[in-house]
């Protein structure tokens, strides 16, 4: 379960290694894939939007997420699929940007939906492999696209 | 990639964190900004991550809540005036949430004997838009490296330039001209060979991250002795398949499969003026 560290080298490698560890149902072994994932003062952030334009935004460590998603993990079987990547990185730190397609299938019904996200990952790469330090993610609003979240603007900064 | 160019022109005197920019520009203000506290740009459980390098070269995390950065400033302000200036900033935003990627120079004038020491740093900040203003969430922090300096694009000349050469380069590939033998029927099932395409792929990285990447995987690129050939496709998109493994054994597939999954996406090849799948020939070791 946990990733070997040769894997993690790459970003890539860190990438696959967090969707595997959290499509693991097992918790014990979640909490170890997490563990040897993210930093110590990891944190994970995920942006709600409702259907009305307000959201719900819920913010702390990796290990209090853990705990606040237990009851998700006993009724669902999560599944991710990246569908697109872009990032920026300079030397220790890198943001990158996925998007990403989560279907959760009920346990008991076997039902399956779908709910496409924006995950930025905030990496920082320490003792030869990438660390997590911090992860958002952010749900897609109906009518628009989530794939916009990918586009760029690039501003030249000119205070007055 | 389009390089859209706009000049952010943020007046100090809205105070309100009413967009991602607006909160950006007042936290990198801070201290020409009387009422202001740090605390108040920054989510409850925001953090700062510094990355230092010890005497001995190597990397170190230093972490900061919003209060301890602040004192930080504060205490280097008691020596020095600091001129925090963002100079190229790379912009996302999607609903409550935005990224924004840039680099900030960092000014510090001795108050005393006017000596001044610049560092150009990389700065990514994200936003979350909480109760309708936008708060800092996290700051990953990166000092330029004497060795490795930043690349020019994001100072605004090297910006403005690479703006410039897109333009010129719109501008002189206009010309249209038939192309004799061109083929309007799109077939997805066509993989190409290099040979056969205009741009073969290329991988989206420096050829020290990708020779890492095939060294992990003990992958070479030409036929050597004691390694086996296999076939992977890139397709329109980009993304590495697997496409042929049938001389691999069992080992071999299953590290040939992680070294395509640890790829990124890659630029496709390019086969009158269109992205089409091709297929490279690489060698894994027995």
């Amino acid at each position: 379960m946990v990733a070997q560290d040769t894997n993690l080298r790459s970003i890539g490698g860190i990438l696959d290694a967090y969707f595997t560890a959290a499509e693991t149902t097992d918790s014990l072994a979640r909490a170890t894939g997490f563990q040897n994932l993210f930093t110590e003062n990891g944190s994970i952030t995920s942006v709600v939007m409702n259907y009305d334009g307000t959201n719900r935004v819920r913010e702390g460590s990796w290990q209090t997420y853990l705990e606040k998603t237990g009851q998700y993990y006993r009724r669902f079987t999560p599944d991710f699929v990246e569908i697109s990547r872009e990032m920026e990185y300079y030397l220790e730190i890198a943001s990158v940007h996925c998007i990403v397609a989560q279907y959760s299938k009920q346990n008991m019904t076997s039902k399956q939906y779908k709910e496409e996200h924006w995950m930025q990952f905030d990496l920082v790469y320490l003792n030869e492999r990438w660390y997590i330090d911090n992860l958002l993610w952010i749900n897609e609003m109906p009518g628009v696209q989530i794939q916009n979240a990918l586009i760029t603007d690039t501003l030249i900064y000119s205070p007055e | 990639m389009l390089l859209a160019i706009h000049f952010a022109s943020v007046s100090l005197k809205l105070k309100a964190q009413s967009s991602p920019i607006i909160a950006y520009d007042l936290f990198y203000n801070l201290y020409e900004e009387d009422d202001q506290n740090v605390e108040s740009l920054f989510t409850k459980t925001g953090r700062i991550t510094n990355v230092i390098y010890d005497t001995l070269g190597v990397p170190q995390l230093m972490t900061f809540t919003p209060t301890e950065y602040g004192n930080q400033l504060e205490k280097i302000s008691s020596n020095y005036w600091i001129e925090r200036t963002p100079q190229v900033l790379i912009y996302r935003n999607y609903g409550s949430a935005a990224r924004i990627y840039s680099t900030v120079s960092v000014k510090l004038i001795d108050r005393n004997t006017r000596e001044t020491l610049l560092n150009n740093t990389i700065q990514s900040v994200q936003l979350v838009k909480i109760k309708g203003q936008w708060k800092i969430n996290h700051l990953s922090i990166q000092s330029e490296h004497p060795s490795y300096p930043i690349p020019e694009e994001m100072f605004p000349e090297g910006a403005l330039n690479i703006a410039e050469e897109t333009e010129n380069k719109n501008d002189t590939d206009f010309e249209v001209r038939p192309i004799p033998d061109f083929n309007t029927e799109y077939d997805p099932n066509i993989v190409y060979q290099v040979n056969e395409v205009d741009d073969p792929p290329v991988y989206p990285d420096s050829m020290a991250v990708y020779s890492d990447l095939l060294e992990t995987y003990d992958v070479v690129t030409t036929p050597t002795p004691g390694y086996t050939p296999f076939l992977i496709t890139i397709n329109e998109d980009g993304q590495a398949e697997l496409t042929y493994v049938h001389d691999l054994s069992g080992f071999q597939i299953s590290r040939a499969e992680s070294f395509v999954r640890s790829m990124m996406i890659w630029y496709p090849a390019i086969k009158y003026a269109a992205s089409v799948k091709c297929k490279l020939v690489m060698y894994i070791r027995e």
